[in-house]
């Protein structure tokens, strides 16, 4: 850089250096200039009366003014039918919406009032079928224990040993088995018989055990496993 | 209207009925076993050093069996024997089927001082029905035995026992010289502990308990020639008094239930009739006047009756007359012969001899029915008499050639013969209980 300086000789950059000392003070004089405009307003006397210079600017403003009132009344209408165009829509679309839902549910409901129709005959079916069933059960508990009625009796018999302590007299007596037919309760029924042949009858149910009764569990639930066994002494 | 609204409680009331659980089953039995009553009788346990010669359990055991009523089990099936109430295991019990069971113990406490303790249990309802102790001697441990008994029977049927009780009986045996000897005896109920009370030469009738159970009313002669005589024999004190000497002939005294008055058979008018006499006043009464003959009367347990036997109409049968007089009426029509009639002690049976055409038996008359019922075989059973509690009857019986006594249940079930004396034994008496 130095190098290339030094090219230029003293009297040279001397007229460069004028130069650009003209050119900076042109400009600063050309800046005063436009800085200070100094304009003077101009004292303009009060108007005694106004005086409409263009009537037809004004009517031509007017009715631009109508016109665009009128253009902008008819958009807000032009809107306004949009809108209830568009709101018509709505509820129409809305009111159809509905009332395919609601022949959709109706449809539905049918079908499920059907189905549960059906489920209902057929748990009624099965439940008439369940009733048969419990009713054979029973039968057939019941005739499981009548046919055991005389096996009872022979047994409490075998070994009723004071038959005389009852000679005259009657006692019944409450008798619970299990399901296995062992004798869980004795008790004598009301004030029948006395002492002697309480106990006699006692016995002869206590040594029975267990009594002949129905082996099938699910008999269980029909059978009343209480029995009343009277103790009369036959001559 | 009327008729659906009554159709509906109908239906109402069919649907309360068919409940859907079994209506009470109910079973009438009115057949039994008629073994008798199962009873475990453990023997006593012994503590001391000398052990008595008597046997609870085997007198106990024996008095049950005797009345028909009990079926003493076999001690060689108990599984354990035990001697005191902390002992028991009822289920053992149970195993065997024993509806009732025994224990005890003797203690000896001194010389010949035995404490006895005894327990009747039900086996099924665990529970004490009689419990008691006694101190005694070894002689009076049969009596406790036969206590033990009573009590048993009382508690197992309802009826008072008669084991502790006694007889009394005619022996015949022949000296050395090959002359008769008569002896009136008197033993526990079981024929032990015989005891002699009178013994003579000449016959003796008719012993008969006074209902005190201690005098003994009987007929007896002082010689070949005498009349009858009838005597009256406290068998505690050996007092004895003479009611009546005859003339002529007597036999069959019976007291009267209040104990005031013998009935007899006399012939001291020409002909053998039934005589009342006044204890305690010495009045005699004539209740019967018939040309047959009226004898072997017996009181009604309420006094109000007698029965007696009379061939008034050919052979022998039983009559029934108010105890003040009047006219006789027949009770039995059955048979060949009827004889020897006495009242059980409900007044509604007569035990007596009948011979239907198989010789003397014993049978059973039900008042009620008129119908008669054999308990013995015959054919020369005779003398019955009821135990106080009518549960036995006790009669004289042959036995090769001999006279024996027999026991029977009242039911005719159980039979025994009681194996007293050497000799014959005739008359047996059954007292009341001791009071």
């Amino acid at each position: 850089m130095n190098r290339a300086v030094r090219k230029f000789s003293r009297p040279v950059r001397a007229v460069i250096l004028a130069v650009l000392v003209h050119v900076a003070f042109g400009l600063l004089l050309g800046l005063s200039l436009s800085f200070k405009p100094q304009v003077i307003e101009p004292s303009v006397a009060k108007p005694v009366k106004a005086i409409v210079i263009d009537r037809s600017a004004i009517e031509q403003e007017e009715k631009h003014k109508a016109e665009a009132k009128k253009k902008h009344k008819a958009e807000a209408e032009k809107k306004r039918k949009a809108e209830a165009e568009k709101k018509r829509n709505t509820e129409a679309k809305k009111k159809h919406k509905a009332e395919a839902e609601k022949k959709r549910k109706k449809e539905a409901e049918k079908k499920r009032k059907a189905e549960a129709e059906k489920k209902r005959k057929a748990k009624a079916k099965k439940k008439r079928q369940a009733e048969e069933a419990r009713e054979q059960e029973k039968q057939a508990a019941y005739s499981a224990l009548g046919s055991l009625v005389g096996a009872i009796k022979r047994k409490i018999e075998g070994n009723w040993s004071n038959r005389l302590a009852c000679s005259g007299q009657e006692v019944t007596i409450s008798v619970k088995v299990n399901i296995s037919g062992e004798v869980t309760a004795v008790k004598v029924v009301g004030d029948s018989g006395d002492d002697t042949c309480r106990r006699s009858a006692e016995n002869a149910v206590y040594k029975a055990s267990p009594l002949p009764f129905p082996d099938n569990p699910r008999f269980l639930k029909w059978l009343d496993q209480e029995f009343q066994i009277i103790f009369k002494p036959g001559i | 209207m009327i008729k659906v609204f009554i159709a509906g409680v109908l239906t109402l009331l069919v649907g309360l009925f068919s409940a859907p659980t079994w209506a009470v089953l109910t079973i009438e039995i009115t057949q039994g076993q008629d073994t008798g009553i199962p009873i475990a009788v453990v023997p006593f346990r012994f503590q001391g050093q000398q052990r008595p010669n008597e046997d609870i359990r085997n007198i106990v055991s024996a008095d049950l069996y005797r009345s028909g009523r009990f079926l003493s089990l076999p001690p060689g099936d108990f599984l354990s024997r035990p001697s005191g109430p902390d002992q028991i295991r009822f289920k053992d019990w149970r195993l065997i089927k024993a509806e009732a069971l025994v224990i005890g113990r003797v203690s000896q406490l001194g010389n010949d001082r035995y404490e006895v303790n005894f327990y009747l249990y039900n086996v099924f309802k665990e529970k004490l029905l009689a419990g008691y102790r006694w101190t005694v001697g070894s002689s009076q441990l049969r009596q406790v035995a036969h206590q033990v008994s009573d009590y048993i029977y009382e508690a197992l049927t309802g009826t008072p026992g008669a084991f502790d009780t006694r007889i009394a009986y005619v022996t015949v045996e022949k000296d050395s010289s090959n002359t008769r000897q008569y002896q009136l005896m008197v033993a526990d109920s079981d024929g032990h502990n015989a005891q002699q009370i009178l013994r003579t030469n000449f016959p003796i009738l008719s012993p008969a308990w006074a209902p005190d159970g201690k005098r003994l009313a009987y007929v007896s002669f002082a010689s070949r020639t005498s009349g009858a005589m009838i005597w009256v024999q406290n068998v505690e004190t050996g007092e004895r008094r003479k009611l009546l000497q005859e003339k002529g002939t007597a036999s069959a005294p019976a007291w009267s239930p209040d104990g005031r008055r013998l009935a007899l058979r006399l012939s001291r008018d020409g002909n053998h009739d039934i005589y009342i006499f006044d204890v305690a006043a010495s009045r005699l009464t004539r209740l019967t006047k018939h040309p047959g003959i009226d004898t072997e009367p017996a009181w009604s347990p309420n006094g109000r009756h007698l029965v007696f036997t009379s061939d008034r109409s050919g052979r022998p049968h039983i009559f029934r007359i108010s105890a003040a007089g009047g006219p006789a009426q027949r009770l039995t029509k059955e048979g060949r012969e009827n004889a020897g009639a006495s009242y059980d002690p409900n007044g509604k049976h007569l035990v007596m001899v009948t011979n239907q055409g198989n010789g003397d038996q014993i049978g059973v008359f039900y008042t009620g029915n008129n119908e008669l019922k054999l308990l013995t075989d015959g054919p020369l059973d005779d003398s019955p008499t009821y135990s106080p509690n009518g549960a036995m009857i006790m009669y004289a019986t042959q036995r090769g050639n001999q006279g024996v006594l027999a026991a029977v249940s009242a039911d005719g079930r159980i039979k025994q013969i009681l194996r007293l004396h050497q000799g014959e034994v005739r008359e047996p008496a059954w007292s009341s209980r001791k009071q």
